[in-house]
């Protein structure tokens, strides 16, 4: 009999309490299926289980705190599997401090591990979901026990529009546009043409789900997305030289504004630490063109237009949806238009022309806890921001010897060297630092 | 084309193979007492002792003559009353007629036929059985099993003029369904399934007398606008998969109809294959109906639980549709 326990969300988090089953006990629970909303010190996030079964007893009612590990509800092991429970974060809330965005530019993207294999649908239904690049966990089986059959995957296609979707998509040619108003100044900067620039990210194309491999070694295909993906970071890699900068950021002020600026907002409408970050690089962004750009032997195309990528991890690989005018966009809209392009996302509905048009991305792997790591260019843009986990951490207060804790947040920016220099780029992180450290400037800027 | 019952059938084709100066026809009660299911009656009077040779309880016997009347280049027709007895048999059928062949680096085949009849009607658990899975397991032997009078005559010819020593599985219940035979004399091959019902929904693999309980169920399933494709395999062994993986693939449901046990049955080898050659086609668990696991009762009541039904089929297949 699994348990399931009470996940570690946070590199912090001593506790959860649950805000709300979304199982009652006697409920099937499939793995990978969202099982209930727990909140932490810093966010309201849904957990799944990891294991499929029947739920049979909740340990821990909703309202009440449990520590990390405690159990707080038990599965019958609908799989026969002995193995505790553990349940994930469930990758498809955005409103966590620390969760959704993850890099796009990582190459070994440790995206979720693509594995349906607990899901019950038929073979017919896994080999249709492989062909037509459906993640099954986004169908809903009807066959006995919830099983997944033709029926259900044909119902899912013609409800997503019939076509066989997510035919692969070869990523189109980065093909940055020469600058036609030449001055590199700020009037150039918030010129109000459309972005003419094509951003390759990688189509929402099918990865091989989960089958289950023999203990030899094998050779597993590449899918198209696989293949863009090593396209695209071989060229970035090899022809982009790259230099990576770090800062450490105190996160407090901004954990506090962001408390209150959430206090009475819908769940839906919240505020993360990444939209923070968001926005803050695209006010630094407008005062530093540079790394708004594109390198081209002709020349370094100023954009004139702050649109930023946001790197979300999929079962079927990774993309990164474009929240474009974050010039002009308030905190408030990043938040809604990010939430708005991860479901999308998630629900394989996003369309070609919210991943295209991107100037900069923002990669997050916080939620993983780690502290900081550096990501590569998604080619044409010339810089990608690397989030790390907020982290409380001993620090001494201002200038004194007092020891305080701070919540700390390294972020490390992979820059063109062609198009900048490593002095613009420590100048530009400063600024961004100061913008997350004085986050009033957030809600004005 | 004419309308008669299998019976007449099998009469046809054996009256037609006695053409042949090699063929006769050896088993118990087959010649004064007219055979058990009136196959070869009158066969005594018309092609005399020396060719319809009713023998003594031994079916061992019986089987030896045959075997060895084969290799010496006779084309024998053996009758075993009842397969139940074919036990006794056992021996002459696996160790010498399935293994001559081969054990004589081919220098000799046995071209015999052995009928014998499945069945059951308040005949008790000795009486009742059905062994198609113990000659099916056997190299060396072909095995077949039709269920109408179209296949039985054409089968059974084919059998006789077969070089290997098959057994050719009747069924007391089916001696009067009746279907359209050529008068004249044809051949239909062995080793070669057919589809016996075309439909779009789900696939019934079957044979012998359960095709004809298929085709009630497959009627009853119509009303409800469920088309039942339904394929006869004819053959046990060599078993030909091709049109039942076919029509697998088209409805990705199977239900396995067979009227012997399950466990080990040939049930069990039919969606085997099904499951290995049909994988990636495969939308549902694939069904077996077949007989209840115990020695068949007496009992009227309790034979007609044990045994498959009309409604058992129904009810699997709507279980595997749903």
């Amino acid at each position: 009999m699994p348990d399931i326990t009470m996940p570690k969300m946070g590199f912090d988090m001593q506790e959860g309490t649950i805000v709300r089953w979304l199982k009652k006990p006697g409920d099937i629970v499939r793995r990978g299926e969202p099982i209930a909303e727990i909140e932490t010190d810093k966010v309201t996030i849904e957990i799944e289980a990891f294991e499929s079964g029947v739920l049979t007893e909740i340990v821990v009612q909703e309202g009440q705190s449990a520590p990390v590990n405690a159990v707080i509800a038990r599965l019958n092991g609908g799989n026969g599997s002995q193995a505790p429970a553990p349940v994930a974060a469930a990758p498809t809330v955005s409103t966590s401090a620390e969760a959704s965005p993850l890099p796009a530019s990582l190459p070994e993207t440790p995206a979720p591990p693509a594995d349906v294999g607990d899901i019950r649908a038929s073979p017919l239904a896994r080999r249709l979901a492989r062909e037509y690049g459906i993640d099954l966990r986004q169908v809903r089986g009807s066959g006995p026990a919830g099983r997944i059959v033709k029926e259900d995957i044909e119902a899912y296609l013609s409800a997503r529009g019939g076509a066989p979707a997510s035919t692969p998509v070869s990523a189109p040619p980065p093909a940055p546009t020469p600058v036609s108003a030449p001055p590199p100044t700020s009037a150039a900067v918030s010129a109000p043409s459309p972005a003419p620039v094509a951003v390759s990210v990688p189509p929402p194309v099918p990865a091989p789900v989960g089958v289950a491999q023999p203990a030899a070694s094998t050779v597993v295909p590449l899918s198209n997305m696989r293949k863009t993906i090593s396209r695209r970071m071989i060229q970035s890699w090899q022809q982009f030289p790259h230099i990576f900068v770090s800062i450490e950021v105190d996160m407090g002020a901004a954990l506090t504004l962001r408390a209150q600026a959430n206090a009475g907002r819908p769940r839906e409408d919240q505020i993360s630490v990444n939209d923070m970050v968001v926005k803050a690089c695209a006010i630094a962004l407008l005062a530093f063109p540079n790394l708004n750009a594109s390198y081209s032997d002709e020349g370094i195309t100023l954009h004139p237009t702050v649109n930023i990528a946001i790197a979300v991890a999929l079962e079927s690989g990774l993309m990164a949806p474009v929240v474009v005018n974050c010039q002009d966009r308030s905190l408030g809209s990043i938040a809604r238009e990010t939430k708005r392009l991860v479901a999308l996302a998630r629900e394989g509905k996003i369309t070609p022309d919210l991943l295209q048009g991107g100037t900069f991305t923002v990669s997050n792997l916080g939620m993983y806890g780690i502290p900081e790591f550096t990501s590569i260019i998604t080619p044409p843009q010339a810089a990608s921001l690397a989030v790390g986990a907020i982290r409380r951490t001993p620090a001494f207060k201002d200038d004194s010897d007092e020891v305080v804790a701070k919540h700390l947040m390294i972020l490390t920016l992979s820059a063109d060297h062609r198009v900048t220099d490593g002095a613009e780029v420590a100048r530009f992180l400063n600024e961004v630092k100061r913008l997350l450290e004085q986050p009033l400037a957030l809600l004005v800027g | 084309m004419p309308v008669i019952t299998v019976r007449e059938a099998l009469r046809q084709a054996l009256h037609d193979a006695m053409q042949d100066e090699r063929v006769f026809i050896i088993g118990e009660d087959i010649g004064h007492y007219g055979s058990t299911y009136g196959v070869t009656a009158g066969f005594l009077e018309q092609y005399g002792p020396e060719r319809v040779r009713d023998t003594p309880i031994a079916e061992s016997g019986i089987v030896g003559i045959a075997i060895g009347a084969a290799m010496v280049g006779m084309r024998p027709i053996a009758e075993i009353m009842s397969v139940n007895f074919s036990l006794l048999a056992f021996d002459m059928l696996f160790n010498h007629a399935a293994k001559i062949y081969s054990m004589f680096g081919g220098q000799i085949t046995v071209p015999m036929v052995l009928r014998t009849t499945n069945g059951w009607t308040q005949l008790s658990a000795t009486h009742s059985q059905s062994f198609d899975v113990y000659f099916a397991h056997m190299p060396g032997l072909k095995v077949v099993a039709p269920a109408t009078p179209y296949d039985m005559k054409g089968m059974l010819k084919a059998a006789i003029e077969d070089p290997d020593p098959v057994v050719f599985i009747e069924h007391t219940l089916m001696y009067t369904v009746k279907g359209e035979v050529p008068e004249e004399s044809y051949t239909v091959p062995l080793g070669k399934a057919r589809l016996a019902r075309e439909g779009r929904d789900i696939t019934v693999v079957t044979y012998s007398r359960m095709v004809h309980l298929s085709q009630q169920a497959a009627d009853i399933l119509a009303r409800d606008g469920i088309e039942v494709e339904i394929v006869d395999l004819r053959t046990l062994r060599p078993l030909d998969m091709s049109v039942a993986i076919e029509s697998f693939k088209k409805t990705n449901r199977a239900v396995v109809v067979t009227e012997d046990w399950q466990s080990f049955g040939t049930s069990a080898e039919i969606a085997a294959r099904l499951y290995e050659y049909g994988f990636d086609y495969l939308d549902a668990p694939i069904a077996r109906v077949n007989f209840r696991e115990v020695p068949m009762p007496y009992s009227k009541n309790l034979e007609l639980q044990t045994v498959v039904t009309v409604d058992r089929i129904v009810h699997a297949i709507r279980k595997t549709l749903s």
